[in-house]
Parts: C-alpha cells; sequence; structure tokens
C-alpha cells in the first residue's frame, strides 16, 4: 500500500510517522521549500519508507491520499479539486481538517463517495483517537475500510457527525470560552483558572493549553464553531482572546501569550 | 481549631476522601437527632448550606461557617450583610472537595483571613454560581450531551473520545456518577436563572440522568 500526505506541517509529519511506523511506505508533498528541511529526520528513522515529492505527477497512483494543509477552505477546496482528478480510480481521499465542514470541502472533489474525513490529534503518532467524518455521499464501503486500515495502524477510529466542530473540539469549547468569559470580567486571573482546573486532573489549565495550541488557533477554531451553529451566544468568541491575537501574542510559539515564556528554554 | 461538619452521609464521605483528612473534623449527619453543642465549635462546615436552609442562621454560635455556595452565590446565603464577617463560600461538592486545593470565595477580608488562617491551601474565586471549575465542568458535560442528542451519539463514542481525543482525567459518564447528575442539573439550572438559557441551554438527556438517579440524591 501506498499513502501520499498532502502537506508536511506538523500534523502532516505527524501522519506520516504513524504509517511509516507501521511498514507503510508514506510520501510526503509540501511545495514550501523548507518543508523537506522540516522532515528530514523522519526520513532519516525511516529511510525505506518516507520520501518527500516536491511536485505532484499527473497520474497519482497512491491507494490513499491525505490532505494535511492549513485550515483554509478556498485553498483546501482548489488542492482537493485537483488531486481528485488524478487519483487511482477505487482510491480514498480523506482530509484532516479540525474544523471545516467536510461536506463544503466534498463540493470540490471529483468523486465525492470515496471522500471522507479523517481529522488526527497532535501528537499523531501518540493520539490514538481519530475522527472519522463521512459525508452524505461517502459509500458505506470507504468508511468500512477507513476503520479497519485506522485500526490496523494502531488507531481507535469513531464515526463523528460533520457538525462544526465534529466531537472533540465541540465539547471542549467551553473549557475555552468559559475560562475566557471569566477571565474576560477581570474578577479571576488566568493562574487561577489554570491552577484549579490542573488541581481537578486536567494536564494544563484553558489557558496555559490555549497558549500551547496558539491562542489565534484556537480562536480560530472557535470562531468556526460558533459560526457553523449559527452563532449561539454561548459560543461568542472571547474579546479578550481577539485583542490577543491582534496584539501578536499567540501564545508559547512567539515567547508570549497568557503566560510570558523564555524562548531559548522554550 | 475545633470543627464540626454537617452534611448528609454521602456528602461527609466525599468529603473525608479529600480535605476533609486535612480538617479531622466532627460530623453531625444531617438532620440528626442530635443537636450539637454549638459553641464547642470554632468552624462550622455545612456541605449543603446551598440546597435546604442552613442552620447557620438559627443558632447561637460565634464560629467562622463554612458553606457550600456553588449552586448559589454566598451573597444570596447570608440572610444579612452582618454574617458576611463570619461566613465563607466553598465548593464542597464531591470531586470538587476530594482535590487538595479549597476553591473558596468571601466577603469579607475579616472571614477570609479567618478562613486562610485555618486553611491555607486556598484560591480566592469571584462569589458566582459554579465558581470557576464546577462551572466549567458542568458546561463540558452539558455540551457533550447537548452534542449526544443533536447528533445521535452514543454515550460510549462521546467518552471515548473525550478520554482519547481530548486527554480529559475522566469521561462523561464517570464524572457524571462522581459528581452526581442532579448536581450538575442544578448547576446549569442556577447559571441559566442567572445568566439566561440562550448562554446556559441545558441538554435534555442531562435531566433524565438526574431523575433517573435522583433516588441516590440524598446520598
Amino acid at each position: 500500500m501506498r499513502i501520499l500526505i498532502l502537506g508536511a506541517g506538523t500534523m502532516g509529519r505527524g501522519i506520516a510517522e504513524v504509517f511509516a511506523a507501521h511498514d507503510i511506505a508514506v510520501s510526503l508533498y509540501d511545495p514550501d521549500p523548507l518543508a523537506l528541511q522540516r522532515i528530514e529526520s523522519l526520513i532519516e528513522k525511516y529511510t525505506a519508507r518516507v520520501s518527500f515529492i516536491r511536485e505532484l505527477s499527473a497520474d497519482l497512483s497512491y491507494e490513499i491520499v491525505i490532505e494535511a494543509i492549513p485550515e483554509d477552505l478556498a485553498l483546501k477546496q482548489k488542492v482537493l479539486g485537483e488531486v481528485s482528478r488524478r487519483m487511482l480510480p477505487d482510491s480514498l481521499l480523506t482530509t484532516n481538517t479540525s474544523a471545516l465542514s467536510v461536506h463544503l470541502l466534498a463540493q470540490a472533489v471529483e468523486v465525492k463517495s470515496r471522500f471522507l474525513g479523517w481529522h488526527f490529534f497532535n501528537p499523531a503518532p501518540r493520539m490514538p483517537l481519530v475522527e472519522v467524518i463521512p459525508t452524505a455521499f461517502t459509500a458505506e464501503a470507504v468508511i468500512e475500510r477507513s476503520l479497519h486500515l485506522l485500526r490496523k495502524v494502531g488507531k481507535v477510529p469513531v464515526v463523528a457527525p460533520d457538525l462544526p466542530g465534529f466531537i472533540v473540539n465541540r465539547i471542549a469549547r467551553p473549557y475555552y470560552v468559559e475560562a475566557l468569559r471569566l477571565a474576560e470580567r477581570g474578577e479571576v486571573s488566568p493562574e487561577v483558572v489554570d491552577q484549579l482546573m490542573e488541581g481537578l486532573g486536567f494536564r494544563m489549565g484553558p489557558f496555559r493549553l490555549m497558549d500551547l495550541i496558539g491562542i489565534d488557533v484556537n480562536h480560530a477554531v472557535t470562531q468556526r464553531v460558533w459560526e457553523g451553529l449559527f452563532y449561539p451566544a454561548r459560543f461568542r468568541p472571547s474579546w479578550l482572546q481577539a485583542q490577543k491575537v491582534a496584539a501578536g501574542q499567540t501564545g508559547r510559539k512567539v515567547g508570549r501569550g497568557f503566560y510570558e515564556y523564555d524562548q531559548k528554554r522554550s | 481549631m475545633r470543627a464540626l461538619v454537617i452534611g448528609s452521609q454521602g456528602r461527609i464521605e466525599a468529603l473525608m476522601r479529600g480535605i476533609g483528612q486535612r480538617w479531622q473534623p466532627d460530623f453531625w449527619i444531617y438532620p440528626g437527632r442530635v443537636a450539637p453543642g454549638w459553641n464547642y465549635y470554632e468552624v462550622i462546615v455545612d456541605l449543603e448550606a446551598d440546597e435546604r436552609p442552613s442552620p447557620a442562621f438559627s443558632v447561637a454560635s460565634q464560629a467562622l461557617w463554612v458553606l457550600s455556595a456553588v449552586k448559589k452565590p454566598l451573597r444570596r446565603l447570608l440572610p444579612s450583610s452582618s454574617w458576611a464577617q463570619r461566613c465563607v463560600g466553598v465548593n464542597l461538592l464531591p470531586v470538587f472537595c476530594e482535590r487538595q486545593l479549597i476553591e473558596a470565595t468571601a466577603l469579607s477580608e475579616e472571614a477570609w483571613n479567618l478562613f486562610q488562617s485555618w486553611e491555607p491551601q486556598t484560591c480566592r474565586v469571584p462569589d458566582d454560581v459554579g465558581m470557576v471549575s464546577a462551572r466549567l465542568l458542568a458546561l463540558i458535560i452539558n455540551e457533550a450531551l447537548l452534542l449526544q442528542s443533536e447528533a445521535a451519539l452514543s454515550l460510549e463514542t462521546i467518552d471515548l473520545a473525550v478520554k482519547l481525543g481530548l486527554n480529559y482525567p475522566r469521561t462523561i459518564t464517570e464524572w457524571g456518577q462522581a459528581i452526581g447528575w442532579h448536581h450538575i442539573l442544578q448547576l446549569m439550572e442556577a447559571l441559566q436563572a442567572e445568566y439566561g438559557a440562550d448562554v446556559y441551554p441545558i441538554a435534555p438527556s442531562l435531566r433524565t440522568f438526574a431523575t433517573q438517579t435522583s433516588s441516590f440524591s440524598s446520598l
């Protein structure tokens, strides 16, 4: 079996490792000139199984293609549309979108019956869950094949509805939105909220976690879920979070979010 | 300090799995036949002050009263502002009282200082329904149940997603059972009454779970 992964970012790299670790040949495609540098260690670790390609051929002879490019609807639709026209007749096309509608993405796909969402979690090699998101057009056999294959590589797939945030990102929303709402009023600090939630066994309080995920990324997911559900008051995005994004204080990656970080150490 | 804890048996047991071990109190199972000697105690903890009338306000005692104030804010529990000097509100629900850190609120510095001198491992939070952690957790559980009915998912699928996709310490079912579905529902009802149903809608299945387990709610 051969798999093509579109996008060699954090998720693309992680997903490639999941399959390579189970003796499945994976090719990573990314037009970014710096992409090869990012996956060098992966290629070294799985020499015979991971390869990098800079250009897509006219005929893509892969059994499975996984799209893991940035969360931009127009960009994803463009890439999925192009790729779907070059694939083998019975191959499977999947998207790793975390919050975009799989149905909207399917609009661009040529053969909709073999397209569905496979939502991996970061870090993909360590997180066992994968949300499998079929559309109304996805063939039953394609869903079954997805579940079988994901189980074969040690994952625990769950079939999720194509609703904003699917299962995991939807259930997690109040953890962030309500914490932000409390902090917006200025009556409780992020440190106190984090301390209390970590005291309950959460690995990270909501503010520390938002800093890790990226405040901009978290804000965008909330925004999409809010819009996708037709603006329910409970998911109203936070002005405090929007301010942080506007100020470029997007979390650990830039050394400052709700907390400050020593970039040399982190 | 000499401490007395008032509460139903189940709530006292939950307390003694956590912070009660530090407090080493005497107990009074509520409602009990034997009235305690109120004046003997310097601290009196009422685990259910926000669920039924507390004896706090009808006895002659100069103790510091530590009242469960998570389903109702402390300010709504006190008959008059003069009580603020010797009452603090604490999240004493099962699960929350089993961690080492206490989530508490006070309406006066005098009461807060007195409480801290007895229990230093505290986090001061606003006097609001659900305080912080019970509020966040109730909303996560409620959202999971809203999605469950919206998408016709099984609770097993939701639990799997929460445990393996979010790495949360417990599943929705485990939290519901450990905290008590009826407590989660009452928290949601209190939030809804305070801030409105548009911000805090309640999942119909939360009501069902709470009703099914209501026969255990006195525990």
